[in-house]
């Protein structure tokens, strides 16, 4: 836990800490579920995995749930809801319940009557929906013109870059006990998508350092600080190089290895948890008054 | 600055020298003023007249500050020309060297202080027309804390005095304070007035009066007082030195039993071993207290839990005109502090539980006429310049003086005898009730209260004759017992004496610590104030050791490092280090009066430092004169991994 | 109307006054604070200034954490006072992450947090008494609300708030420097506004875009 003396609160770089210390942390795993929810469906979608879609489900289900396992006040959970104007707590909830109810429908359209237009008309709702299952945490901190790291047009775009990336790491998960060529093909999209993330990742923490004193503050300490262990062995080693290490000889050479593609997608699961991890964590409030 | 003042810039209030001050008093060859042999008052030069006058004389046409002149038979000087000769040592560089203040600074704002003095100005209040003198100099512990205290203050004063500052417009106001009375009664009145060679005493003084001099004599009690009556307060007998003495008086007698109220002098004052020695030896001690607290945990056998101030009336605390009441022409207020809850518990008002204490050792008559006293001499006569500090010195008043609010042997309430005090002071309409209703009795100031100086007829001394007179009396007294003290200091032109701390500076001792009033505390009973607490523990400095942060990286210390203060003498102490640069790189500073290690004052315990247990008590460490204690220390300072303070002492930690 | 406050900060003390009248106006709990003491330096030794700011809810007009709020319950009333609705709150602190002054406290009742100012030795008189007067909602946000209720009170009787003690913020008047000033931002002619304008009054970190309604002098 990072500690600031209670007389530097605000006189120096303040931590963010309501939405990563104790139950904050279950904000983490709320963004977490969602960006690869939306992800997954997506990748599902394209890939026509009906098991990647109940478990993206399932990961929305489990992402509104972990969202309202963080509020102090769950049984006023439908309050969350009421401010879709202005909010992106509120449209990410709303969004989330849509997404469940119009992904469910299609689901049970494609698992008992597939073929009919309804389907493709649920398809393509739930996957707007998903869009923005797996974008709006992204919004939602993006905004937050106090926190100078997060106040950044690229955190949305990496978030869903993360949750496809996540995503398809779930999709190839499922996707083990399938032939080489369509392992091979998961792999190819997975490995794009993680070489994409890790560009994205690259060019967010480096626009940091330029953007503001704050936001430079919070990278160095992201990248040097306390929270560096998670973001080079979480974010960078587990989440990108071995995953990206493991599935582009393959890539390359158009064969499938179960357990280097297993380990992959696992490793890029845990990066995307460790990138949320280590964005809310390297959050810091601008101190108010000068520095010496 | 009185130099620049003085010899550089010529800056100086003559009309307020001349019949404010002694400056005009005529000093011979012993150091002693030259005397009217019929009246033996101090003579001053008429420069009119050209001859000596007795100083009040209403003939003087204009009275000398400067030259020689030849007297009785004796060559001497205006004290002032003896003053202005004697600080031109002081030179704005020499300071420089003993301050780290640079000469120029001292320059320029000797220089500012001269100019916004505007010497000569008047300002015209509700058709009274007064010098005005925007400059004041101030000095409180700081400054006082340290053995060369008494010259240092006179010094603050007389910059004061030399520009005329004093109880006028723009100028230091307050003690003594000028109160003409209640308009309806006259009473609740003190007045400053000319005592021994037309020098001032103040209207009040609780304790061992200023002026005139009580004589000095061979001690007879455990204060040792009579020693030197330049000094109100006495550090003993809870000195280190303090048996020697005791012995070589013959060892008079020995404390059987001792009443307590409310201090905590363990943690409060010097080191807590050197207090605890004489603790020790008292067989029964009774605390008052509002908590129990490191003096009551450690020596009373009884503790009588005292009200809260929110739970009990308090008649006292408005007592002080010199001090907490409204300043310049904002009218007089006197407030009462009134209970806002019940007492909780058992705890009674001390001032009814003595009471109950007198009856039974049959003290009652003694201690009412204690109060009559008391009140009287806010009553009419300015009584108090005898010593009313104790009931024995209460019964030496002339009791035709003093009014019976309370009859010998009668019994009644704390808030009866408030009612009785405000209906004699302010009339019968302003009795408790008014007064508890309304919060306060107000009344208008006049001007002559507000800015007294010119009103009354007093002098203050820029030259301390009383010293040199004093000296051989003293110098044989102390003598008898063994005392030896700085004599030099006793000489009537005020100096720079380099203070004790200051003399205990090595290369290895090279940081002078010492303690200051945080904004928060005070004393030690708010430490265990949870409100007080929450906020000392978001505030930098409250509950840490501050120091300069250059100083602290030289020394490779940082923020937050546990550190240990160690002093010459080998006490220590620790405390968690807090940077910053507004702090003079010689110095490590403590907030407050911290530290505490009471069990039954669990929200204070272990929080800061308790810098008191550096300080060592003997004459040695206190100003000759008027026996402040030095409240600095040398120490050296290096990190450390326990609070060892707290090792087998006190509580345990929540 | 738009309640608003000026301080000036070469009379503020540092005293903790304001901080401590909150909590007894408002009884608030063991390490909650709705007002705090800021206090820094700048420059090197020997020059060096001391920094003491006096900072609470700046009520901004165009409030991030009205925006961040999911559920209403953080709103702006019409005097511009931003208050949280604690029956409405959930809890979810987005608009304590959002806020950039960081003037928003979370309020827990158990869960580890201190709830007796006393530990273990129970509730005080005061505590108990506070419980009834000015209950807090365990598990909402909570933040200065302007002592909204000594304004609503003293407007009732026609009483001035920044001129008339019972119409005006704790803090204010308690305040021993008279550093603290009050009153409404959007009448041109008050004593505030006039202060503001005389001295130079500027929001604290403007950049933040938040448009406080509380003003600094320098």
């Amino acid at each position: 836990m990072m500690q600031v003396k209670p007389w530097d609160f605000m006189v120096k770089y303040t931590p963010q800490r309501e939405w990563i210390e104790g139950h904050g942390i279950l904000v983490a795993f709320a963004m977490f579920f969602g960006g690869v929810s939306g992800g997954l469906y997506l990748a599902s979608l394209f890939f026509g995995n009906l098991t990647g879609m109940v478990i993206a489900w399932a990961l929305a289900a489990l992402a509104g749930l972990v969202d309202m396992a963080h509020l102090s006040k769950r049984m006023r959970f439908w309050r969350m809801m009421l401010k879709p104007g202005s909010s992106w707590i509120s449209r990410g909830f709303i969004l989330i319940f849509l997404f469940l109810g119009a992904a469910g429908i299609q689901i049970l359209i494609t698992w008992l009557a597939p073929g009919n237009a309804w389907e493709i008309l649920f398809k393509v709702v739930a996957g707007v929906l998903a869009f923005g299952v797996a974008i709006y945490s992204g919004f939602a901190i993006g905004i937050v013109g106090a926190i100078k790291l997060w106040n950044s047009g690229l955190v949305p775009i990496l978030y869903v870059v993360s949750g496809l990336a996540g995503g398809l790491a779930v999709v190839m998960l499922v996707s083990l006990n399938q032939d080489a060529a369509s392992l091979v093909t998961i792999s190819n999209y997975l490995l794009a998508a993680l070489v994409i993330d890790a560009i994205f990742v690259a060019t967010y923490f480096w626009s940091a350092t330029y953007s503001s004193v704050t936001a430079r503050d919070s990278a160095v300490r992201v990248m040097k600080g306390k929270i560096a262990p998670a973001f080079w062995i979480g974010v960078v080693v587990l989440g990108l190089i071995i995953p990206i290490a493991l599935v582009a000889p393959f890539s390359l050479s158009q064969s499938a290895s179960t357990v280097a593609f297993g380990i992959a997608a696992v490793g890029a699961i845990i990066g995307g948890i460790m990138l949320r991890y280590v964005i809310l964590k390297g959050g810091m409030y601008s101190p108010l008054l000068p520095d010496e | 600055m009185i130099n620049i003042l003085l010899n550089e810039l010529n800056v100086y209030d003559a009309e307020f020298l001349k019949k404010k001050t002694n400056g005009a008093y005529l000093i011979g060859p012993d150091e002693l003023y030259v005397r009217d042999k019929e009246t033996n008052k101090p003579l001053v030069w008429d420069s009119k007249a050209n001859k000596a006058k007795v100083f009040n004389d209403p003939t003087i046409g204009d009275y000398a500050l400067l030259g020689e002149y030849t007297v009785n038979g004796v060559k001497c000087h205006p004290s002032f020309q003896l003053l202005k000769d004697h600080v031109k040592q002081y030179t704005a560089e020499a300071a420089e060297k003993v301050s780290t203040v640079p000469a120029k600074t001292i320059r320029r704002i000797a220089e500012e202080y001269a100019e916004a003095a505007s010497i000569g100005t008047t300002i015209e209040i509700e058709g009274e027309k007064l010098p005005l003198r925007p400059v004041a100099c101030i000095m409180f512990r700081g400054g006082q804390g340290h053995t060369n205290s008494a010259h240092s203050y006179v010094a603050m004063c007389i910059l004061n005095a030399i520009v005329g500052a004093m109880d006028v417009p723009g100028g230091t106001l307050g003690w003594p304070a000028y109160v003409g009375g209640h308009p309806d009664t006259g009473r609740f009145k003190v007045i400053p007035f000319p005592c021994k060679d037309g020098l001032l005493t103040a209207g009040t003084f609780m304790e061992h009066g200023p002026w005139p001099l009580h004589p000095a004599k061979v001690p007879e009690d455990m204060l040792l007082k009579e020693l030197v009556p330049t000094a109100s307060f006495s550090p003993h007998p809870m000195t280190s030195d303090f048996p020697k003495y005791w012995e070589n008086m013959g060892h008079p007698y020995d404390i059987e039993a001792a009443i307590i109220f409310g201090s905590n002098m363990i943690r409060s004052s010097q080191n807590r071993e050197i207090v605890e020695v004489f603790w020790k030896k008292v067989p029964f001690t009774v605390s008052f207290n509002i908590l129990p607290n490191e003096f009551a945990e450690g020596f009373a056998d009884i503790v009588l839990p005292d009200c809260h101030p929110l739970e009990a009336y308090c008649l006292f605390s408005s007592h002080g005109p010199f001090f907490n009441h409204p300043i310049g022409m904002e009218g007089w207020c006197f407030p009462i502090r009134q209970p806002v809850v019940k007492a909780a518990y058992e705890r009674r008002n001390k001032v009814e539980a003595l009471w109950d204490l007198a009856d039974r050792i049959g003290m009652r008559d003694e201690m009412n006429n204690y109060y009559n006293v008391y009140f009287s001499s806010f009553g009419g006569e300015a009584l108090i310049s005898g010593d009313i500090s104790s009931a024995r010195g209460a019964a030496a008043i002339d009791p035709k003086k003093v009014t019976k609010l309370i009859k010998p042997g009668e019994k009644i309430s704390y808030s009866e005898m408030m009612d009785r005090v405000f209906k004699f002071y302010f009339g019968e309409k302003n009795d408790l009730k008014y007064i508890s209703e309304h919060g306060s009795i107000d009344w208008k100031k006049q001007v002559k209260e507000a800015y007294w100086r010119w009103y009354v007829d007093v002098r203050i001394p820029i030259y301390l004759e009383h010293l040199a007179e004093l000296k051989p009396e003293i110098m044989k007294n102390a003598k008898t017992i063994g005392v030896d003290l700085d004599w030099e200091q006793f000489t009537p032109l005020t100096s720079f004496f380099t203070a004790q701390v200051a003399k205990e500076e090595t290369s290895e001792f090279d940081l002078y610590s010492f303690s200051y009033r945080d904004i928060l505390h005070n004393g030690t009973y708010t430490m265990e104030f949870p409100w007080l607490d929450e906020v000392s523990r978001m505030n930098p400095y409250t509950y840490n050791i501050t120091m300069n942060a250059d100083t602290a990286k030289q020394k490779g210390l940082k923020d937050g490092d546990l550190i240990c203060l160690e002093s010459s003498y080998g006490r220590k102490i620790t405390g968690y280090l807090k940077t910053m640069q507004g702090m003079h790189p010689k110095c490590i500073a403590i907030a407050a009066c911290s530290g505490g290690w009471a069990k039954g004052a669990p929200i204070a315990y272990g929080k800061g430092t308790n810098f008191n247990i550096l300080l060592e008590s003997d004459f040695k460490h206190a100003c000759p004169v008027c026996w402040s204690q030095e409240t600095a220390t040398t120490v050296k300072v290096y990190k450390i991994d326990h609070r060892i303070e707290y090792d087998g002492v006190g509580g345990k930690p929540q | 109307m738009r309640w608003g406050m000026a301080i000036e900060l070469k009379r503020c003390i540092g005293c903790y006054a304001c901080v401590l009248a909150c909590k007894a106006e408002h009884f608030l709990p063991p390490n909650i604070f709705w007002n705090r003491v800021l206090i820094g330096e700048k420059g090197k030794y020997p020059a060096v200034t001391k920094l003491i700011y006096s900072v609470r809810c700046n009520h901004c007009a165009d409030p991030a954490c009205v925006k961040a709020c999911p559920t209403g319950a953080t709103h702006q009333r019409e005097d511009g006072i931003v208050v949280v609705d604690e029956d409405k709150c959930v809890g979810c602190r987005y608009c304590m992450v959002a806020c950039p002054y960081q003037a928003r406290s979370f309020y827990e009742d158990g869960h580890g947090a201190q709830t007796e100012y006393y530990p273990g030795q129970g509730l005080t008189e005061h505590e108990k008494i506070g419980k009834t007067l000015y209950p807090h909602e365990p598990g909402t946000v909570q933040k200065c609300v302007f002592c909204k209720e000594r304004i609503d009170a003293g407007l009732a009787q026609g009483l001035k708030p920044g001129v008339d003690r019972d119409a005006s913020p704790a803090c204010m008047n308690i305040c021993p420097t008279k550093a603290i000033h009050f009153g409404d931002l959007d009448d041109p002619y008050s004593d505030i506004n006039r202060l503001i304008k005389e001295k130079k009054g500027h929001p604290f970190h403007a950049e933040f875009d938040t448009q406080p309604s509380i003003y600094y002098i320098d």
